[in-house]
């Protein structure tokens, strides 16, 4: 192919392998770049990338007005103080941002009736695919002209969304081919591409230059923190999803929790802002009540322990392989993560403070109600 | 266990690792071992682990020496499997594992209960090929000397997998996670899958609420949470014309008839038993499971004195685990039953008598192991 995507179309998809090329000649060595002017002005570019990434509401701007190659550049730096900051969460909103940003750009290449496409030099081919969109695509291992893909990558695309229609048993799959619709081409691309982008963070980052950006890195830990305090703020026990509420029951009744389940709560309560000693105490109604172990165990759940792990709350889809998800309410329709439900539901709690308890969706009647996670002795 | 059937079966273990060729596992040294010993005092099973080999040699000198109760390998690969903790250790991947244990599946004699997770064997192993299109050569299937089987796949293609990536894969299996406007969208493929299982099942089950007498029928639908008397009639009515649709016009509205919609989504019902027969019952946390270990192909399973045994995709039809993983013979022993069974092995079937009685010593060792009898 003698097609060469252009330094504009290039600052489009920053991640693109031709892009960082494009810009190593541009600037001086990283340490030298930050004493200098030039270097302050790509920084904030680059913190503005990460508070995009960190807002709820995304705006996509095309460019923050500046050049091609500082836009790549802003975009490295993005990367480079994350992985400063040393913050899985925060790895996966901006690799998300990266992706979300580039599936705009792919649809609004060309534009529309109302609105002009950014890329006037588009040229489209049957399956109106811009060369930059094919391009882009081969990069990361996806033929915009087929209508299936390989099982292996169809996986590792999907095994993150928790969208059921994504899952590959809702899938046709034939000799290992998986079938997928022209339509969700450029989602899974997006998705493919946030995988990717996600699977290189952290940079293996010098001491001495994060110590350099130091300032940056602590005011975005700052502002982040901020963040998950006004979105989970306090406990709100009344708005856990029904799979959590059975499994506090299941404790308050003396039952003992399987592993599976005591990881599902544990991860969960531990998210939404409980300390480990509020935990333990939530252990406390169990009956093999152990405080040292409990301590132990929840510490390392919630990564306090020596292991350093912070492990995530399960996904419903993974609630319901362990048989955890119960009682199922109108919510749960909608819902993808026990997180989101209680989020949700919370959000809809302040809206309607005086609405009464008889109003929320009804659970199962209480003699169908399964204990779930519970060992049967 | 007494302390002389624990002899009796650790000797019986050392005669078979002095002659037995070990076959050791692909990338022997980026494994970490485990062993469980033979240990009359104890009250729990110790597990001996993290440890590594660094050669063929040395593993088989070191079970012919320790000769093991039971024997494991894991399924990752570590940079340093002999490390203390698993962070120490070094993941670098593992194989994709199905573990097919009948005692997930259903309950009953032995025999039986080995004839049907050979079933759900051969339905993974189907979709295993002819839906995943994996390669055949990558694909190990072995008995598990227990009540089961397990299939490694060795292909690098998902090696690096987490969890979350081989959760996709047995749900699949399990039939798991079912959108049914997904099922019922579009024409069906011509090849098996979850499109075409679903579609038969719903219509066999339609079929088989017209086949029953009506008042049966009614009081099945009734007898689900959220279908009263009047919607249940209606659907009976509407029966055939969805099954009509389902085989000639499928389309994902059919999903939104809301009684069908209750029927398929009910947790324990008429429906999902079909449908789950479909599946093939794999366990779950094996599969997801990246650190494992995992009975090693050629050891002997110290609960039921047989031996690991791998064998050929297309042996599994005819493979009699009471036959071909036997490996001792038919001296005569003397045991002590603990109540009466009737067993067949060696392609005899033993009718046994609780007390003091003569079997062959296959028989006794499987016996003793299970702890069923004693050494009289
Ligand atoms: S759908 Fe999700 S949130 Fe709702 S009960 Fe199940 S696991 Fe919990």
């Amino acid at each position: 192919m003698d097609y060469s995507p252009s330094a504009k179309e290039l600052s489009h998809f920053p991640f693109l392998k031709k892009a960082q090329d494009h810009i190593k000649k541009s600037f001086p060595p990283l340490d030298q770049l930050l004493k200098e002017e030039k270097g302050a002005f790509l920084v904030e570019l680059a913190v503005k990338r990460i508070n995009q990434a960190l807002a709820s509401k995304k705006t996509i701007a095309a460019h923050f007005q500046t050049r091609d190659d500082e836009e790549i550049a802003s975009y490295v730096l993005a990367r480079i103080i994350v992985s400063c900051v040393q913050d899985k969460q925060l790895y996966d909103r901006l690799a998300r941002y990266e992706a979300e940003r580039a599936y705009y750009f792919l649809n609004a290449e060309t534009g529309s009736e109302s609105e002009q496409g950014w890329n006037p030099h588009a040229v489209l081919d049957d399956d109106q695919n811009s060369r930059i969109a094919n391009y882009l695509a081969a990069e990361f291992r996806i033929d915009l002209a087929k209508d299936r893909m390989p099982l292996a990558d169809y996986v590792e695309i999907v095994s993150v969304l928790h969208e059921d229609r994504f899952k590959l048993v809702n899938r046709r799959v034939q000799n290992g081919q998986v079938g997928i619709k022209k339509e969700e081409l450029l989602e899974l691309l997006r998705e493919r591409i946030r995988v990717i982008l996600r699977r290189d963070l952290p940079y293996h980052v010098p001491k001495s230059l994060c110590a350099q950006l130091a300032p940056v890195t602590e005011s975005i830990k700052c502002e982040y923190q901020q963040q998950m305090l006004q979105q989970f703020g306090a406990i709100e026990e009344s708005a856990f999803p029904p799979c959590m509420q059975a499994l506090i029951t299941a404790l308050t009744a003396g039952t003992n929790l399987t592993h599976a389940g005591r990881f599902a709560l544990t991860t969960f309560v531990h998210t939404v802002g409980m300390d480990v000693p509020a935990i333990a105490q939530l252990y406390a109604r169990s009956p093999d009540f152990d405080p040292e172990k409990t301590m132990y165990q929840v510490e390392h759940i919630t990564g306090r322990g020596g292991s350093g792990t912070e492990y995530t709350a399960p996904a419903c889809a993974a609630m319901r392989t362990t048989g955890l998800c119960v009682n199922r309410d109108a919510i749960c329709e909608n819902t993808n993560h026990p997180l989101s439900y209680y989020r949700y539901k919370k959000r809809e709690l302040a809206k309607r403070p005086n609405k009464s308890e008889k109003n929320e969706p009804s659970p199962a009647k209480p003699e169908k109600v399964g204990v779930p996670g519970i060992k049967n002795r | 266990m007494n302390p002389a059937t624990t002899e009796f079966l650790r000797q019986r273990f050392t005669e078979y690792y002095r002659k037995a060729v070990l076959v050791a596992p692909s990338s022997l040294e980026q494994r970490e071992w485990g062993f469980v010993l033979f240990n009359p005092g104890a009250a729990d099973m110790r597990m001996r682990r993290h440890i590594g080999f660094s050669g063929r040699d040395e593993m088989t000198g070191y079970i012919q020496n320790l000769i093991p109760q039971h024997t494991y390998y894991s399924t990752a690969y570590y940079e340093k499997p002999d490390a203390g903790t698993m962070a120490d250790k070094g993941w670098c991947g593992a194989d994709l594992i199905f573990d097919l244990d009948a005692d997930h599946i259903v309950r009953g004699p032995y025999d039986q209960m080995l004839a049907r997770v050979k079933e759900e064997t051969q339905k993974l192993l189907d979709m295993l090929l002819i839906e995943f299109g994996m390669d055949k050569k990558k694909i190990e299937l072995v008995f598990s000397g227990g009540r089961g089987y397990h299939v490694h796949v060795k292909d690098l293609a998902f090696r690096s997998w987490g969890s979350q990536e081989r959760r996709e894969l047995i749900d699949y299996i399990c039939g798991i996670g079912i959108d049914p406007a997904a099922m019922l969208a579009g024409k069906a493929p011509s090849t098996p899958g979850w499109q075409n299982r679903y579609r038969e099942t719903l219509t066999e089950y339609l079929r088989w609420l017209l086949a029953i007498p009506p008042e049966d029928a009614m009081a099945h639908l009734t007898a689900i949470d959220g279908i009263g008397k009047d919607s249940a009639t209606t659907f009976l009515k509407n029966c055939g014309e969805l099954i009509t649709m389902i085989e000639t016009r499928p389309s994902s509205m059919i999903a939104k008839n809301r009684v069908l919609g209750i029927i398929v989504s009910q947790q324990d019902g008429e429906f999902k038993k079909r449908l789950l027969t479909r599946a093939a019952l794999a366990d779950e946390p094996v599969t997801t499971d990246t650190k494992r270990l995992i009975r090693m192909p050629t050891s002997l399973h110290g609960g039921s004195g047989m031996r690991v045994q791998s064998l050929e995709l297309r042996d599994l039809e005819k493979f009699d685990p009471l036959v071909d993983a036997v490996v001792f013979g038919t001296r005569d022993v003397k045991v002590n039953l603990n109540f009466n069974l009737k067993m067949p092995m060696l392609g005899s079937t033993y009718e046994l008598q609780k007390g003091i009685t003569t079997v062959p010593e296959a028989v006794a060792v499987f016996l003793c192991a299970r702890g069923a009898a004693e050494i009289a």
